[in-house]
């Protein structure tokens, strides 16, 4: 491949996802995947019908062509049936990959993530395997429109901390196109239970080069993706870029601003974090979820205890309010963290 | 009057679109609900409709990417002219001119309840250099006293008092930078974790001396430091347990002899590396040490010069240095230092006449080993020291 | 399986009722789609058209005062239940003057005061409030019974067995309408749901179980109105499954074509229930067509009027993000 080749080699966020996975069910026979409509037109390739959907964002699209039924399952609206019948086919060889349409539907199986599929190794002192991948996708479409409205509270939120707090249970939230393909690959390749969350508007901002063979990137690893010397933006999936954003602005009024790729909420990588904040001396965290109870005052605690003794300024979050997600959309841009929230609070920091 | 054609929502996920081409030309006449553009998501490519009769008007290139809302293009009333370039009523992008709003945060009471503000980092330095808060103002939010104002006020003090130790005056400031600051921190850095001790023991040298006068090359007497780093090696492959490192679970023995010497040079002291010094021949290692040490002052070395080594000598007696407690160069285990050879005292047969005697220092990492290993290699070092035969050979191998 | 029959007098105020709101729902959605696909920015709709006949059918054979409870497709379960337009369309706009205020969108449409418990997207979950209500309505010894409409794919969520189950046990006044429309998104029944018919379920519960053809309106009211007096004489719950087509896909913007073959629209729209039904009346000489043109005239002024009234309405303010979040005190 020449180098103008790799260079054009250009995915986006959903054909990462769906790259890694179908290089993972090429490599293992044991990998399989399971959700609704992750194909489509189940039970209907004798008219000529097949591979409908591949999922709500594509993700999906081709498995079926390529792996048949048997491997790539379309279920039934039965969340709390279908999640617990793949963690019952990883405690018995199975690898599955599992897709819960969107993290608002997690009520519908919170049992089987919670209580199932996160404490079992634990609970059987060590005797069986949980190789059990959850894809997840979330978040608002959080644009201005001037009159209208997304998709409302029950289909915009966020909600990983309730993942996150689960002890066990592995939570990454991959950024772009070429760490999603890498964190997927390390998730399918993990003994444990990962879920991956996967933002349903990253858009263009995530797309990149991805290579063709596969990679794994470790979890528990955050990733410094902009050097700077005065604050730490912690950002969180989509916010990443938001931080991005917010520190080419900064730059212009002579701040910079070191940005930190949280990338793997539970287990979190305290010790990259804690590096930067040692280096800059203020953290500014910014995460779309609600704000009680959630991941970014939980790296705000840890790293009030251990950067303690670097800390210039208090440690700032931005996040969504504590409120459920508004349908009309001039609501939903509030609710959305957006470079405003972001510039103003890092702003008050320098006083 | 003109209708804007508007990129719609057409699918839950959809947050923007390409137009991927007009299906008909610019100021063609279009009914309500015909098909005049093609536009492509992730998911799917889909018709856009007039939404009422009459001329369209292009706007958007095709090929552009757009977000929900976006005006395409206009379906215009015959003769109508089209309408301004459209400001987008959606302004993702707010303009550059938003400045950084500052002093939005609400101060609190002036006093704060009490408490005095700054924040830990200040706290910190202010207590380690013994800085009185209750006595600074702080420039951060609020008045809150930052680091900043900490280094500031550091700083003059150390102008208007002199220095940290508050009488004297400086005569000169070196920054703690460069080479002084590299050995500063390698050396608190090994030491943190090393546990160091230091055997003594003073040897005859009459039989080195004579040997060094005997087998000088060219008229050149070859340096102590190379007889020296030919014992140590010698010495190491009786006695091996010194010529290791420490990790976290383990203690490496090394296979290999590498040894390193000091030099002084200007600005502190470099170690160049010997690799294999018990393998090579002492006239070799001179030539060596020698180049090496030229290097050295000079600021000549590579990398690799410095590196590899597993246990180091350091003569201090061309400073006319009896004994001392040589430190360990970490990751090392041991050190062999070496004072000055002169004319002592030495008791022999119950009297006492002038003999030339050394004090070897030998310093070594508690961890690797007790004292009883170490004792053996000063003991072993003083066995060949006083081994004519020994010392013949090695000097004619080479 | 039970036996009802449709040819059962209805008065003319009731024929002309049933086919105006069949109407007005399939004007109101061919309405939203046209200004979703020319650039409103509504969020996911998820069309009814096709469907119109069960919902009029069953909440014509319910009183203002019962609940009804809806899933994503549930434009039409509002509008035959009598939730405004207007302030549908204004929802849909995202607008202050919507039945929700603007905050939740096509899939939370609710209005209380008509009794429409709510579209609920959640699927499955619907039918459980559902059951809620008609538990208040038995502790509180009110006459009122309780709809919950949910299609093949609630069919298997647990959620909706549960829910039967305890229908059943406490013999509430609830009926359980099941929209078999073929589908759930873009999977199908027969891969979908094990057994030969949804309402066979009813049995595993005790309940009687009845299927209605879902493109007749005047089957489909005459088997809720059975079920309906079951429940509200206190004889309990009942499943009711209406086998029905939607012409458009899952949601605006997907290709049912991908999934479905073209056919089967064609045969559905052969059988489209408000040609049937206009057909039918007019051949019984039950209305006239003036009847009928007058009621297309006057639900195409009334959605005019509705997008007229969404258009001009306010945006929410933005402490709107705020209120409501937990309920106070006071009203």
């Amino acid at each position: 491949m020449t180098t103008a080749q790799v260079a054009e080699r250009e995915l986006t966020f959903s054909q990462a996802v769906n790259e890694a996975i179908r290089q993972e069910m090429r490599r293992d026979p044991t990998v399989i995947i399971l959700g609704e409509d992750i194909a489509g037109a189940a039970g209907r390739a004798h008219l000529g019908l097949i591979d409908a959907w591949g999922g709500p964002l594509r993700a999906t699209r081709g498995l079926i062509t390529e792996f048949g039924p048997e491997r790539v399952l379309d279920t039934p609206v039965s969340e709390m049936g279908f999640v617990g019948a793949a963690v019952g086919a990883a405690m018995t060889g199975l690898r599955p990959i599992v897709e819960i349409m969107f993290v608002d539907l997690i009520g519908c199986c919170y049992d089987q993530l919670l209580n199932q599929a996160a404490k079992m190794h634990y609970m059987m002192g060590g005797q069986i395997q949980m190789p059990l991948v959850i894809r997840i996708p979330y978040g608002t479409r959080g644009g201005r429109l001037s009159y209208g409205g997304g998709a409302a509270a029950q289909h915009s939120q966020t909600l990983y901390a309730v993942l996150a707090h689960i002890p066990g249970l592995k939570v990454v939230v991959p950024s772009t196109a070429y760490n999603a393909k890498g964190l997927t690959i390390a998730a399918i390749r993990e003994n444990g239970p990962v879920v991956v969350m996967e933002h349903k508007f990253l858009g263009t901002a995530a797309k990149g080069h991805v290579p063709e063979e596969p990679y794994t990137l470790p979890i528990g690893r955050a990733e410094v993706v902009r050097r700077g010397q005065d604050v730490t933006l912690c950002g969180i999936g989509r916010m990443t870029h938001l931080c991005l954003d917010a520190a080419d602005r900064l730059a212009a009024n002579d701040i910079r601003a070191e940005v930190v790729d949280v990338l793997t909420l539970a287990p979190l990588d305290e010790a990259t974090i804690l590096e930067s904040v040692a280096k800059t001396r203020r953290l500014v965290v910014v995460d779309e979820d609600t704000p009680t109870a959630s991941v970014a005052r939980d790296i705000a605690a840890r790293m009030a205890d251990q950067a303690f003794d670097w800390l210039d300024a208090p440690i700032k979050t931005v996040t969504a309010p504590d409120t459920p997600v508004p349908f009309a959309a001039v609501l939903e841009a509030e609710y959305t963290p957006q470079i405003e929230h972001v510039l103003k609070t890092v702003s008050a920091l320098f006083g | 009057m003109a209708r804007a054609i508007r990129m719609p929502s057409m699918s839950m996920y959809m947050a923007e679109g390409t137009l991927v081409a007009w299906l008909c030309p610019s100021g063609s006449r279009v009914a309500s609900g015909e098909a005049v553009a093609e536009v492509e998501t992730e998911k799917a490519t889909f018709a856009l409709e007039a939404p009422v009769a009459g001329i369209l008007h292009p706007v958007a290139h095709v090929g552009t990417t757009m977000p929900i809302e976006a005006v395409l293009g206009y379906v215009l009333s015959p003769g109508e002219e089209p309408p301004a370039p459209p400001s987008q009523s959606v302004a993702l992008n707010p303009p550059k001119s938003d400045g950084i709003a500052s002093g939005d945060l609400e101060a609190p009471p002036s006093g704060s309840a009490g408490g005095l503000r700054a924040s830990p980092i200040a706290r910190r330095l202010a207590g380690e250099h013994g800085l009185d808060l209750a006595r600074m103002t702080g420039t951060g939010p609020a008045g809150r006293i930052v680091e900043a104002d900490i280094r500031n006020a550091l700083a003059a003090r150390e102008k208007i008092a002199g220095g940290p130790m508050g009488a004297a005056a400086i005569r000169q400031r070196i920054p703690m930078a460069g080479l002084r600051r590299t050995i500063a921190d390698r050396l608190r850095q090994g030491l943190a974790h090393a546990v160091p001790l230091t055997l003594t023991r003073e040897v005859c040298a009459d039989r080195l001396v004579a040997a060094r006068k005997r087998h000088a090359v060219d008229g050149d007497r070859i340096g102590y430091d190379a007889w020296f780093i030919k014992l140590l090696a010698a010495g190491l492959r009786e006695c091996p347990d010194l010529n290791a490192t420490v990790t976290d679970d383990a203690i490496l023995v090394w296979e290999d002899v590498h040894v390193g010497f000091a030099v002084a040079v200007p600005g502190g002291v470099v170690v160049p590396v010997i690799h294999h010094a018990d393998t090579t021949p002492l006239s070799r290692l001179a030539a060596l040490v020698r180049d090496l040490g030229r290097r050295a002052r000079e600021g000549t070395l590579h990398p690799k010069d410095t590196s590899g080594g597993t246990i180091t000598v350091t003569n201090l007696g061309a400073s006319a240095i009896d004994a001392f407690t040589p430190i360990l160069n970490p990751p090392q285990s041991a050190i062999l230092g070496v004072g000055r050879i002169a004319e002592r005292p030495v008791v022999a047969d119950g009297g006492i006449v002038p003999g030339q005697t050394c004090v070897l220092s030998l310093t070594f990492d508690h961890r690797v080993s007790d004292g009883v290993p170490a004792a053996r290699l000063l003991a072993v070092l003083a066995r060949l020291l006083n081994d004519d035969a020994y010392l013949s050979d090695v000097a004619h191998a080479g | 399986m039970l036996t009802c029959d449709p040819q059962s007098t209805l008065t003319r105020e009731q024929l002309l009722w049933l086919y105006d709101r069949m109407t007005l729902i399939r004007a109101f959605e061919e309405r939203l789609k046209w200004l979703v696909e020319t650039g409103v920015p509504a969020g996911p709709v998820h069309l009814y058209v096709g469907e119109e006949a069960v919902a009029v059918g069953v909440c014509a054979a319910m009183e203002p005062t019962d609940w009804i409870a809806s899933t994503h497709r549930g434009h039409g379960h509002c509008i035959a239940k009598g939730v405004d337009v207007r302030r549908m369309m204004a929802e849909l706009f995202g607008k202050a003057t919507g039945t929700n205020r603007g905050k939740g969108g096509s899939m939370h449409i609710t209005d209380v005061r008509v009794g429409m418990l709510g579209v609920n997207p959640i699927v499955g979950m619907g039918v459980t409030h559902a059951v809620g209500a008609a538990l208040s309505a038995k502790v509180r010894h009110s006459s009122q019974v309780a709809a919950a409409f949910f299609g093949d794919g609630a069919a298997n969520a647990g959620a909706v067995h549960e829910a039967m189950n305890l229908a059943a046990i406490w013999r509430l006044p609830v009926i359980f309408v099941c929209e078999n429309n073929g589908y759930a998104d873009a999977t199908p029944v027969e891969y979908a749901v094990a057994g030969k018919a949804i309402a066979d379920r009813a049995a595993a519960y005790g309940m009687p179980g009845a299927q209605a053809d879902g493109q007749d309106v005047l089957a489909v009211r005459a088997a809720a109105d059975l079920v309906i007096r079951r429940a509200r004489a206190g004889q309990g719950p009942s499943l009711l499954e209406c086998k029905t087509y939607r012409y458009y896909g899952h949601h605006q913007g997907d290709n049912p074509l991908r999934y479905r073959l073209p056919e089967e629209e064609h045969v559905a729209r052969s059988r489209d229930c408000i040609t049937m039904f206009r057909d039918q009346v007019l051949r019984e000489r039950w209305l006239t067509a003036a009847d009928l043109d007058a009621i297309d005239d006057r639900n195409q002024t009334l959605l005019d009027e509705a997008v007229r009234y969404a258009e001009a309405s306010p945006l929410p303010s933005p402490a709107e993000l705020y209120s409501n979040v937990y309920v106070e005190e006071h009203a």
